[in-house]
């Protein structure tokens, strides 16, 4: 087990390298001259220039790629190029909502896609399976931002029950906390709620036509405990895989829910970022966000072995 | 016969299933019982219905949709289709126990040996941890597994087929239970192994005096280990007797057929392997008449037009479907 996630971890680094060099090149894929672009039309050349000297531009390309990984490794993000402060520091602060957001989002997702979903394969062909099927399909098709919509008209303005848009974070107390989470958790959580609750339906549709399912029942064994036990821990290993996914692409997607809600996360500094050019930014927000790509997917790799005894870690 | 030594009687059973193709009766009124200690050998071809009459008995199909169900199974005089289903589930691993075909998709991958054999304890004995582990120690040994006490801890996927189907039948006894179904316990295997497993069975069924049926389509598993044979073709039974009887004096041309396609090495000449003309026709499309009439080298215009009833010829228990056999004919 160790020796495989040393492999594992190993076996991150030239992947990380690659994504290094396609982020580093970015200023300069982008047509046009980033120091123009930021300064904007009116800017005279010799504050482009300065600005040039700043950014390090005139130096060439491959020495400044190695000073720009050796400080990333060192733990230096660099400074902001529109505002002076250090990247780390900006992205420390906005983390922590999407963080709490994309979490809360996949645990609501959770709550409402695997019992659906093993509900209804159970249940199959039955009235409940056929709901089912249509929650699935709505959440696919409606978009986070309009259920978000939808949600705020709802919630907030007839019911409520919530704050129209805001975040309050953790430590201003947990009820006020998961309060101000809930619809935006909820808005990016049902779509990948519908995906779970397709795959956990058609998986377990599978399993329960098994031999051992049927071996199960014949020692005597309650409906009930065989989809939820004998049934359930062999339907995990796809189900985990989505899940993993989701969990990925709630993180990194949740810039329009924060968008509409009005919650400072990583998805705001990504878009001020992008329109200010802000490339020391975006530059590090993308390389976290594949570091966080490959630790979720190492995860669930890890967790495949723990679930499943056949797939061997070690080998 | 005494009535009182009848451990299951099978009356008139059907068993309806409700598919994309409309009905099928994979079972049509099938009757034989199987006496307290006896072991009962099911013969056919696949599909004529074996294994549906074995999991029939289980009621292991969804009853609300799929499967319906018609005449009567008695286990020791109690209609078994009258209880409620929930309370089937007291009979299932407890009194009757079932061995599948095929052990590595029949145990369950992701749960050890020892969790597979100590659930049913559990369900029925509601037994601790520690006392079902050593019932499950206990179990392991009297199926010839070396080393339980390791074997326990392990994955079905780290042994081998033999010991997988060891295995099985250590969960199928784990409740001491009454009828043991084996559904092709040895199909899956290979031939030394089979062997063993088969004097495992039958040693089982001697020590515990427990009653087995043996659902196969080798005669000569039937030959080694069975009391009583019944042979099914197509849904139906077509000839029932006594292993001795079937084997020196078949009557149903299927039965026929069967027993001359084993191979025989004593034989002199060097004859071709006898094979039953044609293959066995679709649910869907079940022929009037004889069942097997189509591929029946003796059938005539009567065999197709009239149906057969299994009637008693001979003495000693023996039944056939088949008019010509019956007055003698071929």
């Amino acid at each position: 087990m160790l020796k495989y996630l040393f492999k594992r971890i190993l076996a991150t680094i030239p992947v990380l390298f690659i994504v290094s060099i396609v982020i580093f090149s970015i200023v300069y894929i982008i047509p046009g001259d980033p120091a123009a672009v930021i300064l904007g039309e009116n800017a005279s050349q010799e504050d482009i220039q300065a600005l040039r000297t700043r950014m390090g531009l005139d130096e060439p390309p491959i020495p400044r790629y190695f000073n720009w990984l050796d400080n990333i490794l060192h733990g230096d993000l660099g400074a902001s190029t529109a505002n002076g402060t250090p990247v780390a520091t900006m992205i420390a602060n906005q983390i922590k909502p999407t963080l709490n957001l994309a979490t809360f989002a996949m645990l609501l997702a959770l709550i409402i896609a695997l019992p659906l979903g093993m509900w209804a394969a159970y249940k199959k062909g039955t009235w409940i399976d056929q709901a089912v099927t249509v929650i699935s399909l709505l959440g696919i098709s409606l978009p986070s931002f309009l259920l978000g919509l939808f949600l705020i008209m709802i919630g907030a303005v007839k019911l409520r029950w919530f704050p129209v848009s805001g975040y309050v974070p953790f430590s201003e107390g947990i009820g006020a906390h998961f309060n101000a989470l809930f619809m935006p958790a909820f808005a990016l959580g049902f779509i990948h709620a519908a995906l779970i609750m397709r795959i956990t339906r058609a998986t377990l549709l599978e399993v329960l036509n098994t031999d051992y399912i049927r071996m199960a029942k014949s020692k005597g064994v309650h409906n009930f405990v065989l989809v939820a036990k004998h049934a359930f821990k062999n339907t995990l290993v796809p189900v985990i895989t989505i899940i993993g996914q989701s969990f990925i692409i709630a993180l990194s997607g949740s810039t329009v829910i924060e968008a509409v809600f009005g919650i400072p996360g990583v998805g705001s500094l990504i878009v001020n970022s992008v329109s200010r050019r802000d490339y020391q930014v975006i530059q590090s927000v993308v390389l976290l966000t594949a570091l966080l790509n490959i630790t979720v997917n190492l995860i669930v790799d890890l967790l495949y072995g723990v679930i499943d005894p056949r797939i061997r870690l070690d080998r | 016969m005494e009535k009182n030594n009848d451990l299951l009687i099978v009356e008139n059973l059907t068993t309806t299933f409700n598919t994309e193709r409309g009905k099928l009766k994979a079972v049509d009124g099938v009757s034989f019982n199987v006496k307290n200690g006896e072991i009962l050998g099911i013969v056919g071809e696949s599909g004529c219905g074996k294994s549906v009459t074995s999991q029939s008995i289980m009621r292991l199909y969804d009853e609300k949709k799929f499967a319906e169900f018609k005449g009567k199974i008695l286990f020791k005089g109690e209609s078994l289709f009258d209880i409620p289903l929930p309370k089937m589930r007291n009979y299932r691993g407890e009194k009757i126990s079932m061995i599948f075909q095929d052990a590595l998709s029949a145990l369950n991958p992701v749960f050890t040996i020892g969790e597979q054999i100590r659930e049913p304890l559990w369900i029925h004995h509601r037994m601790k941890k520690d006392a079902a582990k050593e019932r499950a120690i206990e179990l392991l040994t009297l199926v010839g597994i070396p080393d339980p006490s390791k074997r326990i801890d392990q994955y079905p996927h780290e042994l081998s087929g033999g010991m997988r189907q060891r295995v099985m039948i250590a969960i199928a006894l784990a409740c001491s239970p009454e009828l043991l179904i084996a559904d092709e316990p040895t199909t899956a295997l290979d031939v030394t192994i089979q062997a063993q497993i088969m004097d495992l069975i039958v040693e089982l069924n001697k020590k515990l005096n427990m009653g087995v049926i043996l659902i196969t389509h080798d005669l000569a598993v039937v030959a080694e280990t069975c009391n009583r044979v019944v042979v099914m073709y197509l849904g139906q039974i077509v000839e029932e007797a006594t292993v001795t009887e079937i084997f020196d004096n078949p009557m149903h041309p299927y039965t026929k057929g069967l027993l001359q396609s084993i191979p025989r090495i004593s034989d002199e000449k060097q004859e071709r392997l006898f094979m039953i003309p044609g293959t066995v026709p679709l649910l869907s499309n079940v022929p009037h008449g004889c069942r097997f009439a189509e591929r029946c080298k003796y059938a005539e215009e009567a065999c197709r037009q009239n149906n057969q009833d299994l009637e008693s010829c001979g003495g000693a228990g023996h039944k056939v479907r088949c008019w010509k056999a019956i007055k003698g004919i071929n």
